[in-house]
């Protein structure tokens, strides 16, 4: 097998799953999505532009998310049909437990996110991305993918189960 | 300031607060500060939207298990041995030698070539046989040697083999007459029947007069 191709997924294997993960409830649906992502990088590996490798990777991997929510018929039905055992997990002490609830309720609340506030969210403040890559991800000039990322956060702070959490951990 | 503009200055700096957190908000930053140094509502509205901001920070990358890329790494070897099988013919005649690839190259156009050969050989064979003139005797082929009996044998011969004789020499001469008119344009009549003709008249009637020897001598 190609060893640059084993090296690029070495290199974004994380970040492809991040953004799955982030968009998808399900973490089997999620890593069936960056399976399908990785496996397209394969295919389409001559053409993919080496400087590009990334953003090209988080396209196709919100790309991805879009068509699986789409086969899914709403994103409501990807939702509600599994947990995320993995950032649910409460154990340790109770300061840890608090933190638990309130990622796993933060994470819940960017999933409810419409496309393509969650990916613009996901891309920047989780993963880093620059906004020239994430403008080029999904297909945006740099002013649009502000407007769109400040507009997720403040759909995130209108989310009044989100706030109460806030408000009760910042009362405890 | 009125209530309502208040209400409005602190919807545009609740605006503003994504703009502040990224540091982007420039010269209108010294304004934003200022109120909401004054304002309990928008400074509580910063300090929620601050402490979202870094928790969204904090999330963690999640990870991308080991079984996830084994299981690509085993697809694209999957796809690998396919691609691999189905290319294999290709990469078999790349390797074959000069020859054999060019007679693979070459085969159909040989065949081609062959067949054309082939046919028109069948072609110029049947012309050939179809426009042979019939078998035209030469000159000293139509003229066979006659049988001019030399007078010395005459007395040998008998009545009927010469009458034998004149019926086979009419025939040959018919023939000859039919010949000679069929292939006019080849030989010309005068230039071989006539002649012929003549000698054949001749000979009869040299033969007629051995013959009528012969008869008045009787039969040996």
């Amino acid at each position: 097998m190609h060893s640059e191709y084993q090296q690029a997924i070495e290199q974004y294997r994380h970040k492809v799953v991040t953004l799955a993960r982030y968009s998808l409830r399900s973490p089997v649906d999620a890593d069936d999505v960056a399976q399908e992502v990785f496996l397209k990088l394969w295919r389409h590996w001559p053409n993919v532009d080496q400087e590009k490798r990334l953003a090209w990777l988080m396209r196709v991997t919100h790309n991805a998310v879009i068509d699986f929510v789409r086969r899914r018929k709403s994103l409501r039905d990807a939702l509600d049909d599994a947990v995320d055992v993995e950032s649910l997990s409460v154990d340790g002490s109770q300061e840890e437990g608090d933190r638990e609830a309130l990622n796993a309720e933060l994470v819940a609340a960017i999933r409810e996110l419409d496309d393509p506030f969650r990916s613009i969210l996901v891309m920047r403040d989780i993963q880093g991305l620059s906004y020239a890559d994430i403008a080029h991800c999904v297909e945006m000039n740099l002013s649009q993918v502000k407007v769109y990322l400040h507009r997720a956060r403040r759909k995130l702070r209108e989310n009044s189960r989100l706030r109460m959490r806030f408000e009760e951990l910042a009362g405890s | 300031m009125s209530h309502q503009s208040e209400q409005s200055r602190c919807y545009t700096v609740q605006l503003q607060i994504d703009t502040f957190l990224d540091g982007e908000l420039g010269t209108a930053e010294q304004a934003f500060l200022a109120h909401v140094g004054g304002c309990a509502d928008c400074a509580r509205e910063l300090r929620y939207a601050k402490s979202l901001y870094e928790s969204v920070l904090d999330l963690p990358a999640m990870d991308c298990t080991d079984e996830l890329v084994d299981s690509v790494y085993a697809k694209v070897a999957q796809t690998q041995q396919e691609v691999a099988a189905v290319n294999q013919p290709a990469e078999a005649l790349r390797e074959a030698s000069w020859w054999q690839r060019n007679w693979f190259a070459w085969r159909p156009t040989t065949a081609v070539g062959f067949a054309a050969v082939c046919c028109l050989a069948l072609t110029v064979s049947l012309v050939l046989v179809l426009r042979a003139p019939e078998t035209v005797p030469t000159v000293a082929q139509q003229s066979p040697s006659l049988p001019v009996v030399p007078a010395a044998n005459s007395a040998q011969i008998d009545a009927e083999d010469v009458r034998a004789a004149l019926d086979e020499l009419n025939t040959a001469i018919d023939y000859l007459n039919r010949v000679g008119r069929k292939t006019e344009e080849m030989i010309g009549g005068r230039f071989v029947v006539l002649p012929l003709q003549r000698n054949v008249d001749a000979s009869l009637r040299r033969a007629s007069f051995s013959t009528d020897r012969i008869e008045a001598q009787g039969p040996i």
